[in-house]
């Protein structure tokens, strides 16, 4: 059983509101943060090694520390819960079920960045959070953990909920500005960066939900005893959105020292696949991270078994290995189409894009044309090369990251099941009528197109 | 000095004897080759009674094409003027008005097109150029005229009939090109 | 300066300049959408590609935007690059993907730089075969249509509309590959300057409408280089001709003038050349007569009269001067309002002492700081005002980037960084106006107040004189103005005529040589009314005023009025008595108007269009515009070659022969001495280069054996040019010419008017061989200037009298470009505005009728009641129908 740091209250009834949470250990942290300078506790968070949660595993305490500070000009905190990607719903786990949780960590974090006013950017389907977390605010108000002087130590905070407006490009942290600005959710170019010239031009830090939270157990039992949790760089719990293919799909907490293959089959976790179905493939860290098929995701290219880690799961670079991204853990069993599942995608970022610059504006339009026309038996066998050329092109040439995001999983999905795209454009009648199955990947191939 | 061709012959300079001073052989010989030629087939024909059948490649006179309804192909682009080598074709280029879609196939269209015959060497390339396959060159070439002036071909002139009001003149004036198209789409 | 190795070769570049940039000035053909030199780059169309490497060992290199990579010394890249070529093609492909084949229906086919840069990426077989999106159209009023399919989303047109021009009626709507372009719902684009949204276009999504009713291609226009006539600022232009028609005008790059814009105005105005209303024939008492009778009947009234001539402040130097010839010194008068007069008499005195350099727009452009007295330039010079927008923003990013540097060409993080910081700029005017959302200070007052203000203001920075009777308020304004501007290096002050006042020019003069007695930089301008005002000025002719008093005086005179409507300058009581005493009356115009109307002879004179000449803008530079096409009808020349006619027979050296420009510029030159140097404004007409004239005709243009073939089959010669340089046919020096004489921009590869790149010394700077002009105002010595020291007092309301002041209107103020339609349709209804309590006081409301009286007229108007507008002070619109001849700058009286 593993150490659970998050969502280890959430079975307790009435844990949503404050005085549950508080007589269940909560606002602890904020009580000994107080106690400390705030550079100590940027310093701890430095120790415990954690890495941001939202996806690109940047190591929070180094992103506090960039923070400029220059006289007079205040600094922001933006709590990053515009979770939008495919297959990732942990963060909305946390702020349902225990919203407390978050409104902590951000007062810690607040207190540490030095941040009077600190931002929630949550997405706007999460209407219903939005309620919850304003509640939460409420009570935390009350009780004095929010608003002017905090537990008489001089620092004011104030905590305000923004909903997004549906567009999936402002989880990128700079659109995310832009859009809390009030303006048109288009990424920025980076220099400057948001910790010199962020949110109406002052330093600004922005932290997804959950490694906002996680500064809660941070504080509560030191960065060095957090940094002991886990694998190597991979520190403390993570927690994972799983779903798809599996007996138990829910959001479950991780303290990184388990394999892949036990999350996926333990009883614990995800116990399986239903209906005694095979793994066909599986997407570990939500949608825009490489899809694994099964040979791949259990143990690495070396023949080493795979972890649930940062490093293990990304062992193999993007020829055999994935990312830990931002944990949506997707399974596919036999009976899923791999072709129908990047099409999926495909159109997911083809909505998303914000249409500012041309490779992912141009580029995701076509690849879902081309990707609709596979899938349903009108594809031809040059489309697979030039699927495989657009993505190639796309990736690393945009300003933001969305547009990696979208050549990602095309490119494993080529990379790792050819045969099948080959079968939808050879069989294209039969392909509508049945899936491919199990696909032949017992060697991986090297594609290489012109 | 070198020659320029293996077939130049050095010229005989010698005096004519008194026999070939009477050019009786060189006589015979010319009126030889010339009677040869009464049992020969006929190098010219009577034209215009009499016409020879063209080269599948013959350029003639320009034809301005409409579509099947009857609508111009023209768009007033300005390539076909810009290749041409004589520089003989004008145009105006004009905007299609509502009410005018069965009149003009696309949003412009030409509303003086030009040609002067005088200058046009047949080449070919504004057809060649057209993206609209507007312009083409027919079977037919420019007729004779009393005046200068007749020879600057106007859109009136140009136009091929339309296929609808007048279809026996527009599949002559398709000519060849009709069977030649059904080729090429069928192929 | 940094060294740069492309493709493994050494170039020196110049430091703080993009990769791009450095490239193009280079001359590398390295295509791009989104990056435009006078706006910055953004990274959006990944078009510019190159690849850059760490070292000289390193082989693999990295794919990055040239446009968003400054020069570093020792930078290695490569344009060649197998990969970096590649991605290139594939943008093109990407872009294309949605773009629709309709070159041949497009406006922009042949000077499109999508069309340029496809070809210049060699790409060739698209590999997309699916439906393209599509788009509704928008009606965006008269001057600017609408494609949207056609658009590749490279943001330029909002990035100008909206960033540089200050527009805020058009905007980037939706996301994904549907973006759109365009207002919130069909409409007039607002912006005085959406003309330039079809050269700011890289492809045909926003194209000329105007152009549009009689389309022709770039490669058949027919196009010299021109000046713009529709306002002093002289921005540079090229006028394009077919079958002979004026059918557009463009942008003529100058980097010290309107560098890549126009206003609209300027670029929708040239429709008046091809009015119905033009002057066709020449009149001899209202009846057509040719040109026998013409100077039969001139010889009889130029002989034996005295003769007097009125200069005119929209007609060429050329035309003036020899107007001038004809009549003599003493008696040329202007043919301009008194007080006008008197103020633009005041301004060339200024200039002239040369104490103050004139600002041209670069300059304003570049200024740290800008002080507007009294001129509403947003109205009367349109280009001057986005001049100014630019050096409150460029001044508002530099102190930002003063903290965190970052380049001036990295636009959206020079914006993120510069958020609402913005340069110093006061705008003191007599009412609200445009450019006051972007002013630091905006201060509406009384002319009179306005100057009081500007002399406190210079006091503050140098006191020179005593101040009396001086408010509080305005004294602490002064020396928050003054602070700030002595925190400035290189401060620009403006000012105009359009108050009708002295003062204020003296009190804009005083600020100057004050920051110039503090050690700064500052430099003047001032904004007069028409194209060649300034040049009118120049020749000192005498006031209107006493050629009326020389006809009531002299009963036998015949009066040469040149290119003017005398009855839109000046009161008509005046110029009726001034008309009609006159024995002959001899009008030269291009337009029919109530001058021309009184006309005994009228003479035909051709519009910028059809003829040569020499405009001096507000800086006193002098500009040459160039014949575009010869008329078919032959009675249209210039004026001054109908008026050195004249002179011939008068002298009776009458051959049947024009003189030529060459000739009537080198007589200026020796006449009048103000104008030494003018004749450098052009290459003289024997001007050529390996023995070949400039061609006016690109050497695609088609149709020339056809044109005319309707009209006669035998080609007719080519008509010879025996004024400029330049030839009326596509043979000629294909190369690059003269900078002032370049009658449109085109390279090979580059068909679009992005070609400029190859006609400059860098990218976005001067021309190769100099700007176009010649600034005839000259610097004098280092000496301090005087200073003025008569201020006025304060400004007091009268009973029962209003001071009139214009009210200008960038469509609808100007007398030819309201000759467009879309021009007319955009100028307002004319209204009287009032004061709010003015408006009580006379117990009047929004609309309701009033009439004005002055000395001799009577007009009558709506009321509009204005917020900011000063109590005693009426403003009527200027030059509207039903405005003209008003005695602007006088106290008149009110009546409901």
């Amino acid at each position: 059983m593993g150490k659970k740091l998050l969502i280890d209250r959430v079975g307790i009834e009435g844990i949503r509101y404050f005085d549950t949470y508080r007589k269940h250990g909560g606002y602890a942290s904020v009580e000994k943060a107080f106690k400390m300078a705030p550079a100590d506790i940027v310093e701890e968070i430095k120790k415990s090694g954690l890495r941001g949660r939202g996806g690109a595993g940047f190591p929070t305490g180094m992103k506090w520390s960039f923070l400029a500070k220059p006289e007079g000009v205040p600094r922001y905190l933006v709590c990053n819960a515009d979770e939008s990607e495919p297959g990732t719903f942990k963060d909305r786990y946390l702020m349902e079920f225990i919203p407390h949780l978050l409104i902590e960590g951000l007062v810690v974090s607040s207190f540490a960045l030095g941040s009077n006013r600190t931002f929630i950017y949550i997405r706007g389907e999460y209407a219903w959070i939005v309620d919850i977390l304003e509640q939460a605010i409420e009570e935390a108000r009350q009780n004095g953990f929010l608003g002017n002087n905090i537990l008489n130590s001089g620092f004011d905070c104030e905590i305000y909920v923004q909903r997004g407006a549906g567009a999936y490009i402002c989880g990128e942290e700079t659109a995310l500005l832009e859009s809390l600005e009030g303006k048109r959710g288009n990424p920025r170019i980076k220099p400057p960066f948001p910790a010199v010239k962020g949110l109406w031009d002052s330093p600004t830090v922005v932290n997804n939900v959950e490694t906002l939270a996680a500064v809660v157990p941070i504080i509560n039992m030191g960065g060095d005893a957090y940094s002991q949790i886990g694998i190597g760089k991979s520190t403390g719990t993570k927690l994972i959105s799983a779903c798809g293919n599996i007996n138990r799909p829910g959001v479950y907490e991780i303290d990184m020292t388990i394999s892949v293959e036990e999350f996926v089959y333990s009883d614990e976790y995800c116990g399986g696949i239903p209906n005694g179905k095979k793994l066909k493939a599986c997407i570990p860290g939500g949608s825009s991270v490489p899809i694994l098929p099964a040979n791949l995701l259990f143990k690495t290219a070396k023949g080493e078994k795979r972890m649930m880690t940062y490093e293990s799961l990304a062992d193999g670079g993007f020829q055999t290995g994935s990312m830990m991204g931002s944990g949506g853990f997707i399974v596919l069993d036999e009976d899923q189409c791999v072709v129908r599942h990047t099409l999926t995608l495909a159109r997911f970022y083809r909505h998303e894009s914000c249409g500012q610059c041309s490779p992912c504006r141009e580029g995701t339009g076509w690849m879902e044309k081309i990707l609709n026309n596979i899938e349903y038996g009108r594809g031809k066998m040059n489309d697979i090369d030039l699927l495989w050329d657009i993505q190639r092109r796309i990736e690393g040439n945009t300003i933001c990251p969305l547009g990696d995001a979208a050549a990602w999983p095309v490119a494993a999905a080529i990379r790792h099941f050819r045969d099948e795209f080959e079968w939808h454009v050879l069989n294209p009648e039969e392909s509508q009528k049945r899936n491919y199955g199990l696909a032949n990947y017992a060697e991986p191939r090297e594609v290489v197109a012109s | 000095m070198q020659h320029l061709t293996n077939r130049a012959k050095p010229v005989d300079r010698k005096p004519m004897t008194a026999l070939e001073k009477l050019y009786l052989w060189n006589i015979a010989k010319g009126m030889w080759i010339t009677l040869k030629h009464i049992f020969k087939r006929k190098a010219t024909i009577n034209f215009p009674e009499q016409r020879r059948e063209f080269s599948p490649v013959f350029r003639g006179l320009q034809v301005l094409n409409r579509d099947a309804e009857g609508r111009e192909n023209c768009t007033a682009c300005g390539l076909c003027a810009v290749a041409c080598p004589a520089e003989a074709i004008t145009m105006e280029a004009a905007e299609r008005q509502p009410g005018e879609e069965h009149l003009y196939r696309e949003e412009k269209y030409a509303a003086k097109y030009e040609i002067n015959m005088l200058r046009c060497i047949f080449c070919g390339l504004c057809e060649e150029a057209c993206p609209k396959d507007a312009v083409y060159l027919s079977e037919t070439f420019a007729p004779s005229n009393y005046q200068r002036k007749g020879f600057i071909y106007g859109k009136e002139d140009l136009l091929i009939p339309h296929p609808k009001l007048e279809p026996e003149a527009y599949q002559q004036a398709l000519g060849t090109r009709a069977k030649r198209q059904e080729k090429a789409s069928s192929n | 300066m940094p060294k740069i190795f492309i493709d493994n070769t050494s170039y020196e570049v110049k430091a703080g300049k993009n990769v791009l940039e450095a490239c193009l000035t280079l001359g590398f053909d390295l295509p791009y959408f989104c990056w435009h030199p006078a706006m910055g780059s953004v990274g959006a169309c990944r078009q510019c590609a190159v690849k850059v490497y760490k070292d000289e060992n390193d082989t693999s290199g990295k794919i990055i935007m040239s446009c968003m990579e400054g020069v570093r010394d020792g930078m290695h890249l490569s344009i060649d690059d197998k990969a970096a070529k590649a991605f290139r093609e594939q943008v093109i492909e990407w872009l294309m993907t949605n773009h629709p084949h309709d070159c041949p229906v497009c406006d922009e086919g042949g000077s499109c730089h999508l069309q340029d840069m496809t070809v210049m990426t060699g790409h060739d077989y698209r590999r997309y075969d699916y439906k393209k999106r599509t788009y509704v159209n928008q009606y965006l009023g008269p001057f600017i249509h609408h494609e949207m399919n056609r658009c590749i989303q490279c943001y330029r047109c909002v990035r100008f509309y909206k960033d540089y021009a200050g527009g805020k009626d058009l905007n980037v709507f939706a996301a994904h590959n549907h973006v759109y372009f365009g207002r919130e719902k069909d409409g007039t684009l607002e912006s005085p300057f959406s003309g330039n949204l079809a050269e700011v276009c890289p492809t045909g999504v926003f194209t000329d409408k105007t152009l549009r009713q009689h389309y022709t291609r770039k490669w058949d226009l027919t196009s010299a280089p021109s000046v713009c006539q529709h306002c002093s600022v002289g921005c540079n232009t090229i006028a394009g001709e077919r079958y002979g028609g004026l059918r557009n005008i463009v942008n003529r790059y100058n980097a010290e003038v309107n560098g890549y814009f126009l206003c609209d105005r300027g670029r929708f105005g040239y429709e008046f050349v091809n009015s119905e209303n033009r002057i066709t024939k020449p009149q001899v008492m209202h009846q057509a007569v040719d040109e026998n009778a013409l100077m039969h009947h001139l010889e009889t009234v130029l002989t034996n009269h005295s003769l007097i001539g009125i200069g005119s402040p929209r007609a060429s130097m050329e035309s003036n001067f020899a107007l001038l010839d004809l009549v003599g010194k003493e008696n040329f008068f202007c043919g301009v309002y008194n007080e006008e007069m008197m103020l633009e008499r005041r301004i060339t005195d200024i200039l002239d002492s040369g104490k103050i350099p004139v600002a041209s727009l670069k300059q304003i452009e570049d200024a740290d700081a800008v002080v507007i007295l009294g001129e509403d330039i947003w109205n009367t010079a349109p280009m001057m005002a986005l001049a100014v927008r630019q050096s409150v923003m460029k001044t508002g990013g530099r102190e930002a980037t003063e903290k965190t540097p970052m380049p001036e060409w990295h636009e959206l993080a020079v914006k993120e960084l510069q958020q609402n910081t913005k340069g110093f700029m006061v705008n003191v005017t007599v009412t609200e106006t445009s450019l006051d959302e972007i002013a630091s200070l905006n201060i509406n007052a009384a002319p009179d107040d306005i100057a009081r203000l500007g002399f406190a203001i210079a006091n503050h920075i140098h006191p020179s004189l005593e101040l009396k009777n001086f408010e509080e308020a305005v004294l602490a304004k002064a020396k928050t103005i003054a602070d700030e501007l002595l925190k400035c290096s290189n401060p620009v002050i403006i000012t105009g005529t359009s108050c009708y006042n002295d003062p204020v020019l003296r009190a804009a003069f005083d600020i100057a040589a004050a920051l110039k007695a503090a050690g700064k930089a500052p430099a003047i301008a001032f904004v007069v009314p028409e194209c060649n005002s300034m040049g009118l000025a120049m020749m000192r002719g005498h006031a209107f005023d006493t050629a009326v008093r020389r006809v009531n005086r002299e009963p036998n005179v015949t009066a040469v009025i040149l290119e003017q409507d005398l009855y839109r300058n000046l009161p008509a009581g005046i110029v009726d008595e001034f008309l009609s005493k006159c024995r002959n009356i001899i009008v030269l115009d291009s337009l029919n108007n109530a001058t021309t109307e009184k006309a005994h002879v009228l003479i035909p004179a051709s519009t910028f269009a059809e003829g040569d000449g020499t405009l001096i803008s507000y800086e006193g530079r002098a500009q040459r515009y160039y014949q575009v096409y010869v008329p078919d009808n032959k009675y249209i020349r210039e004026s001054w070659k109908w008026l050195s006619r004249m002179k011939m027979i008068i002298s009776g050296k009458a051959n049947g022969h024009d003189p030529h420009h060459d000739s009537v510029i080198s007589s200026l030159e020796t006449a009048l001495r103000q104008f030494a140097g003018i004749s450098a404004a052009a290459p003289s007409s024997g001007f050529s280069i390996h023995g070949e004239q400039i061609p006016r005709e690109p050497h695609r243009y088609s149709g020339r054996t056809a044109m005319l073939a309707n009209r006669n089959v035998s080609e007719p010669k080519p008509v010879a040019d025996g004024d400029s340089p330049l030839s009326f046919t596509m043979e000629g020096y294909q190369g690059t010419p003269p900078s002032s004489a370049i009658p449109f921009f085109w390279k090979p590869g580059w068909n679009s008017p992005q070609a400029v790149n190859k006609y400059q010394q860098e990218i976005g700077g001067d021309l190769i061989g100099g700007n176009p002009g010649v600034r005839l105002f000259v610097k004098s010595s280092g000496n301090m200037p005087e200073f003025f020291k008569d201020y006025p007092e304060h400004f007091r309301e009268r009973q029962n009298k209003w001071l009139l002041l214009p009210q200008s209107h960038v469509f609808g103020s100007d007398e030819l470009s309201v000759y467009s339609a879309g021009i007319a349709g955009r100028s307002p209804e004319p209204y009287m505005g009032l004061s709010p309590v003015d408006a009580k006081m006379l117990d009047v409301t929004e609309g309701s009728q009033v009439t004005i009286k002055s000395e001799k007229e009577e007009y009558s108007f709506p009321v509009k009641i204005v917020e900011s507008l000063r109590n005693g002070i009426v403003l009527v619109s200027k030059g509207l129908p039903g405005t003209q001849g008003m005695s602007w700058g006088n106290w008149v009286e009110l009546a409901k």
